[in-house]
């Protein structure tokens, strides 16, 4: 009974040790029921807002800091060239919102993003449906606040600050059906802005507000067509993004 | 859990780069050997739906794979042969980004990150920019991104590409530690690599697969084929016709350890290993 009672006043509790610890865990976290609902977010619109903001947010900032220029610029030294101005600026725009759609271009990252849940067609139509509505956003801001400090019509405005970002879409998704280049976006933009300015220059005489809105229909008819045909092209592919 | 492979066959213009490939896949390590251009890379990118196959169908569990979509996706992990991360993402924020491609839950994500950085070794830069990530780490970082949504079914496109030694054994390890109960498919051309830890073996040639088993059913078919000899130095071209495995060069005698069908006189039969398994079935000069 004496030793009975000394052997029990010796013993010590082991340390448990966290390794073993997590190793249990993970053990029976495997016999736990795993449905797709455990680990997946179902709801599509915070997929797309989850897809849009996540990563690199510079472009945001980019575009704020590109309408302070254009509020500065418009207000203080090209009041009279509204219509040029806006056109540039909106076409810069889009620019630096192509480059957010396009940075995994570069580093070849499509290839395990293609495997995801949220495959690479879904992340670029989530980030145009998302991003070019709050680019959009932006921009009737803009030509509001030009429309009250010009003399132009507030749909002249609204037309000529909208055709660059259309156009600048279509032209992105059709032309990478033919070419494979990383430079392509660039000639896009130098593109773009040549086309809107000669447009502009051409129609600027005939100020019609009917020419203005027929131009700006084009361009949203012309970015329709291509973006159907840029994903039937990728559907045909196998899903590879062109320009790789 | 099983997926098969129906006469799947992907035909790029005039050539034919998988041809009828028909398999069952299994839980376990699955290694894909086979030379450069034999059509591994196809086959997995086939099998992760990034392309479209020409004919055939995969089924996972009996169901195709273009019906379950999502559904499908939610259980693959894949790394590629040329895996681009962005360089300029920090290694948590690039986890992140990829589990939310990965659709997963923001809960859900971060036990999954804290637990991947710890099993691939990286918690220590968690906060590093991936541009200043070692190859090796790199590579680990690979494996986690393609862990994160917890796969059952894990593809591995050359892992290992220049990788050192000691970076090599670790993510051997490491892989071995992940296919208890996933289906691993793991292709490489370098033999070392699934040495000692693969269940099955599939060797692909000219886009078919010409062998599939378990390694010790295929190097039993190898026994009888690896011979060792030595002879003089003048007397080596002799076994020229022969695959050379080896080959050590003395002051006068020559050690050469040759593949043949036929009996060779005087040489001592060796026991397989799979690289000789691997020379025997590319011999015809084809890249190793």
């Amino acid at each position: 009974m004496n030793n009975w009672k000394r052997k029990l006043k010796d013993y010590t509790v082991p340390e448990v040790k966290r390794e073993k610890i997590e190793s249990l865990v993970e053990l029976c976290a495997t016999y736990l029921p795993k449905t797709i609902d455990d680990r997946f977010e179902i709801s599509k619109v915070k997929q797309a807002l989850m897809v849009t903001f996540s990563g690199k947010k510079s472009w945001l900032l980019l575009e704020l800091l590109v309408s302070v220029i254009f509020l500065f610029g418009i207000y203080h030294i090209v009041k009279d060239q509204a219509l040029f101005f806006i056109t540039f600026i909106s076409s810069l725009m889009t620019f630096i919102l192509i480059l957010s759609f396009l940075q995994n271009i570069s580093y070849g990252t499509w290839e395990i993003e293609k495997t995801c849940m949220i495959s690479t067609e879904k992340v670029l139509l989530y980030k145009i449906m998302i991003i070019g509505l709050l680019h959009m956003v932006l921009l009737f801001f803009l030509s509001l606040y030009t429309f009250f400090l010009t003399p132009y019509d507030f749909v002249t405005i609204l037309c000529y600050g909208f055709f660059p970002f259309f156009l600048s879409f279509a032209l992105l998704f059709h032309l990478s059906i033919y070419f494979h280049s990383k430079m392509l976006f660039l000639g896009i933009f130098i593109c773009v802005n040549i086309i809107s300015f000669l447009l502009i220059s051409s129609f600027h005489a005939i100020s019609s507000i009917a020419l203005s809105v027929a131009i700006l229909i084009s361009s949203i008819v012309y970015f329709l067509f291509s973006i159907h045909k840029y994903f039937i092209k990728m559907e045909e592919e196998g899903g590879c993004l062109l320009w790789n | 859990m099983e997926l098969n492979l129906n006469k799947l066959t992907k035909q790029y213009g005039s050539k034919l780069a998988v041809d009828r490939v028909t398999l069952t896949l299994q839980p376990g390590l699955t290694a894909l050997l086979g030379a450069n251009g034999s059509g591994k890379t196809t086959l997995l990118r086939m099998i992760v739906d990034i392309i479209k196959p020409t004919s055939g169908e995969i089924f996972y569990d009996g169901k195709n794979i273009m019906k379950l979509k999502e559904q499908y996706l939610c259980d693959i992990g894949y790394m590629p042969q040329h895996l681009g991360m962005y360089p300029n993402f920090k290694v948590e924020e690039f986890l992140y980004y990829m589990a939310t491609l990965k659709g997963l839950k923001k809960s859900y994500a971060k036990i999954q990150i804290d637990k991947l950085l710890h099993k691939v070794n990286l918690e220590e830069k968690r906060h590093h920019k991936i541009k200043t990530l070692s190859g090796g780490m790199y590579q680990r970082l690979g494996i986690a991104v393609c862990l994160l949504n917890d796969p059952k079914i894990v593809i591995l496109d050359e892992p290992t590409a220049g990788l050192d030694p000691k970076e090599r054994m670790n993510f051997k390890n490491l892989i071995s530690s992940i296919s208890q109960d996933k289906i691993v498919i793991l292709s490489t051309h370098i033999v070392s690599d699934i040495s000692e830890i693969a269940d099955r073996i599939m060797i692909m040639k000219d886009g078919s697969i010409i062998s599939y088993d378990r390694p010790e059913v295929l190097l039993k078919e190898m026994e009888g084929k690896v011979y060792a000899l030595t002879v003089p130095n003048d007397n080596v071209v002799n076994y020229e016709k022969y695959t050379i495995v080896n080959r050590k060069v003395g002051r006068e005698e020559t050690y050469l350890h040759l593949l043949s069908d036929e009996k060779i006189e005087g040489a001592t039969l060796l026991t397989p290993d799979l690289n000789d398994l691997y020379l025997y079935h590319f011999k015809d000069g084809e890249e190793f």
